[in-house]
C-alpha cells in the first residue's frame, strides 16, 4: 500500500503503477460533467482570444474527484461522497491535463485518447469503490464549496483527504489496470 | 365500504421509505454479499466486497447515505378498490408522491439530483418522482419505492428482437449490455430482464425484476426464465469485470427475468443494470 500526498510532487506521480493499491492524502477538487463542460468552454473561448485561461479554483498541478457529494447533515463535513463514472469526463479530459490537470479520482473505464492523454502529459487516474459513499467519507477531514455553487450537487468542493483508499488505473506511462 | 386514506399519510410514508431505502440495505441481499466474498479468489476483489459491507455498516451506523447518488425516485403503487384518497383540489396521485419525495430530499440531506433534461436547470427537491400505480382488490395501498443511481441507469438498454429470436439470443443481449458497461454501474449488479409486452412494457419489467430482493434471492418458479437466468448470471461472471472493476469472479450478484405476452411480429427485450447498492422499500398502508 503506498501512501500518496496531493498535490502531487512529481516523483512521488510517476513512481505510481497501474494496479498500485494507495492510500490518498491531501486536496482533491469535486468535478462532475457540468463544471468540466464549463472549464472546456473557458479554455476554447480564451484560446480564441489568445489568453491564458484562468480559473476559479485551482486546476494545475491538482487532482478531480469526480464525486457529486450529499449535503453535510449536522455534525459532519460531507455527507456521502464516493466516486462517479469517469468516462463521461472522457470527452473533455484531455484538453484539461493540457493545462495541468494531473491527477483524476472517479470509477470504470476510461477512452483511449484519455489513456494517451494521461501518458502525455504524465498525469495518473485513480478510481475508488464504486457506491461506497458512506465509507469514503469517513476518509475526509474537511470540505468546503469553493466554486460554483448554483450547480447544486455539481459544485466544487475543495476536499482533504486522509488515507482515502483507491487503485491506480492508469499510470503515467499510459499503462492500464486491469 | 370505501377506507378513506389522506394525502398526507401516503407523502409521509413515502417519506419515511425514502430515507429507509437510502440508508438501509436490505439483509436478504447482504447473505448475497457474504457469499461472494466466501466465493471470491480475487485479493483485490475480495477487498472491494469488504468495502461494501462496511460501507453497509456505516451508512446505517454514522448515519450517512449508502452512496451519494441518491437517486431518481421511482414508486410502483397497488390501490386498492375500496381506498379513497382525499386529493386536494387540482391535484394528482404524482404530487402526493413527489411531495413526500421532496420532503425525504430535503429533511434527510439526500443528494437534489433532478433536472431539467434539456437546461440541466435542479427542480431543487429531488421531485418529480415518477409514478407507476394499478387498481387492484382490496382496501390498502402497497407501496414499493426505489431510488436509482444514474452510473446504472445509464447502462440500461431496450431492444426489439425478431420473434424468431429465442432464449439464447435474449441471453446473448444482456451479456453484452453488461461487458459494454464494464465497472461503471457498481459491480457487483443485480440484472433485470424484461421480455415481451411492448418496448415501454419490456423496459417496466426489467425495472420490477429489481425490486423485490427476496426474489432476486431464488429461482425463478418459470423453467425458462430460471434457465435464461442462470445462464446470464454464469457467463457475465465469467467477464473478468469484478466488484468494483477490480477483476475477480463476482461481477453480479443476482439475474431476475420477467417476461408478459407479445405480438406474433415482434419480441421486445430490455435489460436494466443495478449496482450492488440497490436502494428499494416496501410498505402498505
Amino acid at each position: 500500500m503506498k501512501k500518496v500526498k496531493l498535490p502531487f510532487n512529481k516523483t512521488d506521480l510517476k513512481t505510481l503503477r497501474a494496479g498500485d493499491e494507495v492510500l490518498l492524502s491531501g486536496v482533491v477538487f469535486t468535478a462532475r460533467d457540468q463544471v468540466h463542460k464549463i472549464l472546456s468552454a473557458k479554455i476554447r473561448a480564451d484560446q480564441k482570444k489568445k489568453t491564458d485561461p484562468v480559473f476559479p479554483f485551482p486546476v494545475a498541478g491538482q487532482t478531480f474527484y469526480y464525486s457529486g457529494p450529499t449535503p453535510p447533515p449536522p455534525g459532519r463535513v460531507i455527507g456521502s461522497a464516493g466516486p462517479t463514472t469517469g468516462s463521461r469526463m472522457d470527452r473533455y479530459t484531455p484538453l484539461l491535463l493540457e493545462y495541468g490537470l494531473k491527477g483524476m479520482l472517479g470509477k470504470g473505464e476510461r477512452s483511449a485518447e484519455v489513456r494517451l492523454a494521461v501518458k502525455k502529459h504524465s498525469a495518473v487516474y485513480f478510481i475508488t469503490y464504486g457506491g461506497c459513499g458512506a465509507l469514503l467519507a469517513s476518509h475526509i477531514r474537511e470540505a468546503k464549496i469553493v466554486a460554483f455553487p448554483e450547480l447544486g450537487p455539481e459544485a466544487v468542493w475543495r476536499l482533504v483527504l486522509q488515507d482515502f483508499p483507491a487503485v491506480v488505473a492508469i499510470d503515467s506511462r499510459g499503462k492500464v489496470f486491469p | 365500504m370505501m377506507r378513506q386514506v389522506k394525502a398526507s399519510e401516503i407523502s409521509g410514508r413515502i417519506t419515511e421509505l425514502a430515507r429507509e431505502a437510502n440508508f438501509i440495505f436490505p439483509g436478504v441481499l447482504i447473505r448475497l454479499i457474504d457469499r461472494a466474498v466466501k466465493r471470491e479468489e480475487n485479493p483485490l476483489a475480495k477487498q472491494a466486497l469488504g468495502a461494501i459491507l462496511t460501507n453497509i455498516r456505516l451508512a446505517k451506523k454514522m448515519p450517512l447515505p449508502l452512496c451519494q447518488d441518491t437517486g431518481l425516485v421511482e414508486v410502483f403503487l397497488e390501490i386498492g378498490s375500496e381506498v379513497r384518497i382525499n386529493l386536494k383540489p387540482f391535484s394528482c396521485l404524482e404530487d402526493v408522491v413527489s411531495e413526500g419525495v421532496a420532503d425525504a430530499y430535503q429533511k434527510y440531506f439526500l443528494r437534489l439530483s433532478v433536472v431539467d433534461p434539456l437546461t440541466r436547470k435542479n427542480t431543487g427537491n429531488n421531485a418529480p418522482a415518477l409514478v407507476h400505480a394499478r387498481l387492484v382488490s382490496g382496501n390498502k395501498i402497497r407501496i414499493h419505492l426505489l431510488a436509482k443511481g444514474f452510473g446504472s441507469e445509464n447502462m440500461g438498454k431496450v431492444i426489439n428482437l425478431a420473434p424468431g429470436s429465442g432464449c439464447l439470443d435474449i441471453e446473448d443481449f444482456a451479456v453484452k449490455c453488461m461487458e459494454e458497461a464494464g465497472s461503471r454501474p457498481c459491480p457487483p449488479v443485480f440484472i433485470g430482464v424484461g421480455i415481451g409486452g411492448t418496448m415501454e412494457k419490456a423496459a417496466l419489467l426489467a425495472k420490477e425484476a429489481l425490486l423485490y430482493p427476496e426474489e432476486l434471492t431464488v429461482p425463478n418458479k418459470d423453467k425458462e426464465l430460471r434457465t435464461l437466468e442462470q445462464n446470464v448470471l454464469r457467463r457475465v461472471n465469467k467477464s473478468g469485470i469484478g466488484p468494483a472493476g477490480l477483476g475477480g469472479k463476482n461481477t453480479a450478484l443476482a439475474v431476475k427475468a420477467k417476461k408478459f405476452p407479445t405480438h406474433i411480429a415482434g419480441l421486445p427485450v430490455a435489460v436494466n443494470i443495478s449496482c450492488w447498492a440497490l436502494r428499494v422499500a416496501h410498505g402498505t398502508i
